[in-house]
C-alpha cells in the first residue's frame, strides 16, 4: 500500500476529481501573482533580457511621495469614515433595535451592490460639481449665489465620499455579524452590575465587537484603496488626484489604447505596494474571524439578542436608513435618470420637462456597441457565472468535504484574490497575453472575451466558496455516506444527492455573480480590445467621451436590466433562494468587486 | 461471513493522535446478529465505519464473505461503493429532497447496484412491505415520523438484497416506547431475512434484547465477546460487569478453597462469604466478586441460621414502578439491591442482607 493511501484521511480516488480541478484554479491564483512580482525586476517586457531594481528604486520618487500616496490616504481613511459614519447607526438600527421594515431595509443594503459603482459615481458628479451639480444649482438659487464652489470631482474627498456610500454596505454587514453574535447574557450582566445602558454600550458591548469591527475596516480600507473606476471617474482619469490604482492603470494604459509609454514594471510595483498590506490585512480579518466563530460556538445558538425598544424614536431611525438609500442609490440614480432624459443635463422645471424625450435611448443601441456588445457582455456573465459556481463547488468540496491534508491551505489560498487589487491580477493577465501572443500565437488570450472571463472568475472566486462551504457544511456527511454505501462514485452523488440539497445557494450564486459580473468594469476595460467590449465599458467609454446623456440612459438601462433580471430569476427560483439574498450577504459581507 | 482482524485506527487531533481503535478483532457468522456495545467515544462507531469503508483502517485486515476489503498487507482498499453493505445510519440519512419510493428506489436507479427499469418498482414496494410502509410511497421524506424515517432507511439498505447489513445506533433517536418495539420487530425481520448484521448500539438492553453476540468495547479496546447470557452472568472483567447492568464489585481474599465437600469462601470489606470457587484457586489470593442487586435477598429480621447473611443499613430506597431499588450500607460499602414492591423498607431501616452463594461471581 502507498503512503498516501496509508495516510489518515489520505487521498483516494473519490477525491481526486474535485482535487484536480480546485488545484487547476488556484495554480492560476498562484502564477499570476508570482507574475506580478516578478514584472518587477525585468526592465520592460518580459521577452527582452536583462534585470533591474529600478522599478523599485524608483518607488521613491518625489511625485508618489508627495501626491499619489498622500491622496490615497485621504480616499482610504475618507471612505472609511463616511462608511462607517453611514454603516455604523445602520448596523446598531437594523439588528440591534425593534424598528420597522428592518428586514426590507437589510434586503435592500444587501442588494446595493449589484448596482456599478461608477454608475452612481457618474451620478453624483451630476449632482454635486461646481457647474453642472443639480444640488449645487439648487443651492445656488436658494442662497442667491452665482455657485457653490463644492463638487465630488477632481479631490480626494469628493472620491471619498462617493467611495464611502458604497463600501458602507460592506461595513454594515461586517459590523451586523458580530453585533447579532453577542450573547446578551454578557450584557444582561453588565446592567444586573447596575451599568447604565450607555455605560453598557461603551464598556461591554463595543470591547466585544470591537476586534471584528477594526478587522472588518481594515479589510474595507484595502478594498477602498485598490478601487479604480471610481477614482477614474472623479479626477483620476484627468491626473488631477492621482491614486496607486490609477497610477497601475495608466502605466499600462496611459489614456487609451493608442497612445501608449507602457511602464510595465512601476504597474507591477504599484500593484505589489496594495497587495502586500492587504495580505496582511486579510490574514488579520480572517484571525480575527476565526476567533469570532469559535467564541460564537462556545456561547451556542439557542438565543436571540436583546433588542431596544426606540418608541418614539424610531422614525428617526428609520429616517437614517432612507437617508442612506436616497444618497447611496436614489439620489444618483433619479438624476441619472433625468439625464438621460433631457437633450442637455438642467435644472427641473416647467420648461425643462417639456424637453422630455428618449432621443438618448434612440441611439443608445448603436452608441452601446450594437448586437456584438450585447452578445459580448451576456456570453461574458453567463460563462463567469457557471465557471466561479463550477470552481467553487469543487474547491469547497474538497474543503468541506473530505479530510485533505491540503484543504486547510486550500481555503487560505482562494481567498488571496480577496486581497489582491484586481487590477494586479488584470495586469498579469494581460502581461501573460502579451507574452501569449508572441509565444504561442495560436492560444486566444490578449484582447479576447476569454481573458475578461478568467479575470472575473479568479476575482469572484473567494465569494464564491465562502457560499459554497456554508451551503455544503450544511448538508449532513451520512447524506453523503448512505449514497455512498448504497454503490454510488462521487460524481453520481453530486448530481444526485448534493446539488438538489444545494440548489438555492447555488441559483444564488449563479445569479449573484452574473450580476458583479455585470457591472465589473476596471478589469473588462484594463483588458478591453477592440473586440471584446462589454456593456459596462461602452457605458464608460461614452461618459469619458463626453456623451453624457447617452451614457446617462445606458447606466439606466443597466440597471433596470439588472434589477428586472435579478428580481425575475429570484422569483422564479422560489422563496429559498430569495431568503438567501439578505442572508448570504451578511453572512460574507464580501460582496463589493474591488 | 466478516472477519475483522488486529483493526486498529488512529485519528489526528489538534492535540496530537488519538487512538479510536486498537487491535479490535471478532468474527461475525453468517446469519448472526452481531453487537459493538460499549459507552460513546469507545470506537464502536469507528470499527463499523472501517468495516463499511467510511474510514480507512492504520493497520489490520478486514473480511466480508471470502473478500479481503481492507488489508495492510499488499495495500488492498476496497472502495466504500463496492463492498456490498447495507447501512443504517444514526440519523437514518434519509435523503430530504426525494419521495420515499425515490428514497429506496436509489440504490437499483444509481450506481452498481442498478436494477432493470421494470423490477425497480416491485422490489421497492417489497421493502416497503417488509418494514410495513407499503401505502407511503409518494409521501416526500421530510413529513414522516421518526420511526417511519427509520423504516425507510431500513428498506432502503435491505432493497439491493446485501449480504451484511450495519446498524449504526439506528434506535437511538427513537422514544423510548417504539424503541423497545421496534427492537423485537427489527430482530425478527433480521432473522427472518437471514441477515449478518453488525449493530452498534450504547443501550444495554438493546444489546441484550437484540443480538446472538455482544462485544463490550470500552477505550477502543474489546473487553469481552460472548452471547448476552454470558455477557451478563459471567463477565470477564469489572469494565463489562460495570457497564452491563447494576454490579456490585468488591476486591476479596481466598480464605478457603473447596474441599472434601467443603465450600470455598473469601474475605470481602462486608464480611466472609461463601462462594463457590474454581479448583485453580489458592488461600489468600487476592480476587474480584460481583454479584447483581436482583440476586440480593432482603429481609427485616434474620429469618433462622442461613448462609451469607449480612447486617446493613438502608441508605436511599427509590420506587420505580415494579420494585424497590436500594442502596444499604453494610460494614461501610455501598451495595446495591433491589426489593419487590410489595415490601415495605424505610430510609434508615436496618435490614438483613442475604447473597445466596451462587448469585457470586468471581471475575478471573
Amino acid at each position: 500500500m502507498s503512503a498516501s493511501t496509508r495516510r489518515p484521511g489520505g487521498i483516494t480516488t473519490a477525491n481526486a476529481l474535485p482535487l484536480a480541478f480546485s488545484w487547476l484554479i488556484l495554480a492560476v491564483v498562484i502564477v499570476l501573482l508570482a507574475f506580478v512580482l516578478y514584472m518587477t525586476f525585468v526592465p520592460s517586457l518580459p521577452t527582452e533580457p536583462g534585470f533591474t531594481l529600478k522599478h523599485w528604486s524608483n518607488v521613491a520618487s518625489s511625485r508618489l511621495l508627495t501626491r499619489v500616496i498622500p491622496n490615497t490616504a485621504i480616499v482610504g481613511f475618507g471612505a472609511i469614515f463616511v462608511g462607517a459614519f453611514f454603516a455604523l447607526p445602520m448596523a446598531w438600527l437594523l439588528n440591534r433595535t425593534t424598528l420597522p421594515l428592518r428586514a426590507t431595509f437589510t434586503t435592500m443594503i444587501g442588494i446595493t451592490p449589484v448596482i456599478p459603482g461608477f454608475i452612481l459615481a457618474m451620478g453624483w458628479i451630476m449632482l454635486l460639481d461646481e457647474r453642472i451639480g443639480l444640488l449645487n444649482n439648487v443651492a445656488a438659487s436658494l442662497l442667491g449665489f452665482s455657485s457653490i464652489p463644492l463638487s465630488v470631482k477632481d479631490s480626494p474627498w469628493g472620491i471619498a465620499w462617493v467611495l464611502g456610500l458604497i463600501l458602507a454596505p460592506a461595513i454594515f454587514f461586517l459590523v451586523a455579524g458580530p453585533l447579532c453574535r453577542i450573547d446578551p447574557s454578557l450584557e444582561e450582566a453588565a446592567s444586573v452590575v447596575g451599568m447604565r445602558h450607555l455605560t453598557t454600550l461603551r464598556r461591554v458591548t463595543l470591547p466585544l465587537v470591537w476586534p471584528g469591527i477594526l478587522g472588518g475596516l481594515i479589510y474595507v480600507f484595502m478594498t477602498a484603496v485598490s478601487i479604480f473606476e471610481i477614482p477614474a471617474l472623479l479626477g483620476a482619469a484627468s491626473g488631477k488626484v492621482p491614486v496607486l490604482a490609477s497610477e497601475i492603470f495608466y502605466s499600462v494604459r496611459p489614456g487609451g489604447p493608442l497612445t501608449a509609454t507602457f511602464a510595465y514594471g512601476a504597474a507591477g510595483v504599484y500593484g505589489t505596494l496594495l497587495a502586500a498590506p492587504s495580505l496582511v490585512a486579510l490574514y488579520v480579518y480572517l484571525r480575527v474571524l476565526e476567533r469570532t466563530e469559535r467564541y460564537q460556538v462556545i456561547t451556542g445558538k439557542g438565543y436571540r439578542p436583546r433588542e431596544t425598544d426606540l418608541g418614539g424614536w424610531s422614525w428617526i431611525g428609520v429616517g437614517f436608513v432612507v437617508l442612506y438609500l436616497a444618497l447611496a442609490v436614489g439620489l444618483p440614480l433619479l438624476v441619472l435618470l433625468w439625464a438621460s432624459l433631457m437633450p442637455v443635463l438642467q435644472m427641473p422645471s416647467r420648461e425643462a420637462l417639456s424637453k422630455l424625450s428618449f432621443t438618448n435611448y434612440d441611439g443608445l443601441f448603436e452608441g452601446l456597441g450594437g448586437f456584438g456588445v450585447i452578445s459580448n457582455t451576456v456570453v461574458l456573465v453567463l460563462s463567469v457565472s457557471l465557471f466561479v459556481s463550477f470552481f467553487s463547488f469543487m474547491v469547497s468540496w474538497v474543503v468541506v468535504r473530505t479530510q485533505a491534508q491540503s484543504r486547510k491551505l486550500m481555503d487560505m489560498l482562494v481567498m488571496v484574490p480577496h486581497a489582491i487589487p484586481s487590477l494586479a491580477f488584470a495586469f498579469a493577465l494581460a502581461m501573460l497575453g502579451i507574452l501569449a501572443s508572441r509565444w504561442l500565437p495560436w492560444l486566444p488570450l490578449s484582447g479576447t472575451l476569454g481573458i475578461i472571463a478568467v479575470a472575473h472568475v479568479i476575482n469572484r472566486m473567494p465569494y464564491g466558496t465562502r457560499v459554497m462551504n456554508s451551503a455544503l457544511a450544511q448538508v449532513h456527511r451520512e447524506l453523503e455516506e448512505c449514497a455512498q454505501v448504497c454503490g454510488t462514485k462521487t460524481p453520481t452523488i453530486m448530481r444526485t444527492i448534493i446539488l438538489p440539497l444545494i440548489k438555492p445557494s447555488v441559483i444564488y450564486l449563479v445569479v449573484w455573480t452574473a450580476m458583479l459580473s455585470f457591472q465589473e468594469v476596471t478589469m473588462a476595460l484594463f483588458l478591453s480590445g477592440p473586440h471584446n467590449n462589454v456593456l459596462s465599458v461602452s457605458i464608460w467609454v461614452l461618459w469619458e467621451g463626453g456623451n453624457l446623456g447617452t451614457a446617462a440612459a445606458g447606466a439606466v438601462a443597466m440597471v433596470a436590466t439588472t434589477g428586472l433580471l435579478m428580481f425575475g430569476i429570484l422569483r422564479l427560483a422560489g422563496g429559498p433562494t430569495a431568503g438567501l439574498v439578505g442572508r448570504e450577504v451578511g453572512a460574507a459581507p464580501l460582496t463589493k468587486s474591488q | 461471513m466478516i472477519r475483522v482482524k488486529n483493526l486498529r485506527k488512529t485519528f489526528l487531533t489538534k492535540q496530537g493522535s488519538q487512538a479510536a481503535v486498537h487491535g479490535a478483532e471478532f468474527d461475525v457468522a453468517e446469519g448472526e446478529i452481531f453487537m459493538l456495545l460499549g459507552p460513546s467515544g469507545c470506537g464502536k462507531t469507528t470499527t463499523l465505519r472501517c468495516i463499511a469503508g467510511l474510514e480507512t483502517p492504520d493497520e489490520g485486515e478486514i473480511w466480508i464473505g471470502e473478500q479481503l476489503v481492507f488489508g495492510d498487507r499488499g495495500g488492498t482498499l476496497l472502495p466504500v461503493y463496492k463492498r456490498g453493505v447495507g447501512m443504517v445510519f444514526q440519523s437514518y440519512a434519509i435523503w430530504p429532497h426525494l419521495t420515499v419510493f425515490d428514497n429506496v428506489a436509489y440504490p437499483l436507479v444509481h450506481g452498481i447496484y442498478k436494477a432493470p427499469k421494470r423490477e425497480v418498482k416491485g422490489r421497492v414496494q417489497k421493502a416497503l412491505s417488509l418494514v410495513g410502509l407499503e401505502r407511503f410511497e409518494d409521501r416526500p421524506a421530510p413529513l414522516l415520523s421518526g420511526g417511519q424515517q427509520q423504516r425507510v432507511a431500513l428498506a432502503r439498505a435491505l432493497v439491493y438484497e446485501p449480504k451484511v447489513l450495519l446498524l449504526d445506533e439506528p434506535l437511538s433517536n427513537l422514544d423510548a416506547k417504539l424503541r423497545a418495539e421496534m427492537r423485537i420487530e427489527l430482530r425478527a425481520l433480521m432473522k427472518r431475512l437471514n441477515i449478518t448484521a453488525i449493530y452498534v448500539t450504547h443501550d444495554q438492553e438493546e444489546a441484550l434484547v437484540l443480538s446472538d453476540r455482544i462485544a463490550v468495547m470500552h477505550a477502543g479496546e474489546i473487553k469481552q465477546i460472548g452471547t448476552p447470557r454470558d455477557i451478563y452472568v459471567k463477565p470477564q472483567n469489572d469494565v463489562v460487569a460495570g457497564f452491563i447492568g447494576t454490579a456490585n464489585l468488591f476486591s476479596a481474599s481466598i480464605t478457603a478453597v473447596p474441599r472434601n465437600g467443603e465450600e470455598g469462601s473469601v474475605s470481602t470489606p462486608i464480611g466472609a462469604l461463601a462462594c463457590p470457587l474454581p479448583p485453580s484457586v489458592a488461600v489468600g489470593q487476592p480476587v474480584t466478586i460481583m454479584f447483581r442487586p436482583e440476586d440480593v435477598v432482603v429481609r427485616a429480621s434474620q429469618a433462622g441460621p442461613s448462609q451469607n447473611s449480612l447486617c446493613g443499613v438502608v441508605e436511599q430506597a427509590v420506587f420505580v414502578g415494579s420494585r424497590l431499588q436500594c442502596v444499604l450500607s453494610v460494614q461501610g460499602h455501598k451495595v446495591h439491591c433491589e426489593v419487590p414492591k410489595s415490601q415495605l423498607v424505610e430510609t434508615g431501616q436496618s435490614v438483613v442482607v442475604e447473597i445466596p452463594r451462587h448469585a457470586i461471581h468471581l471475575l478471573p
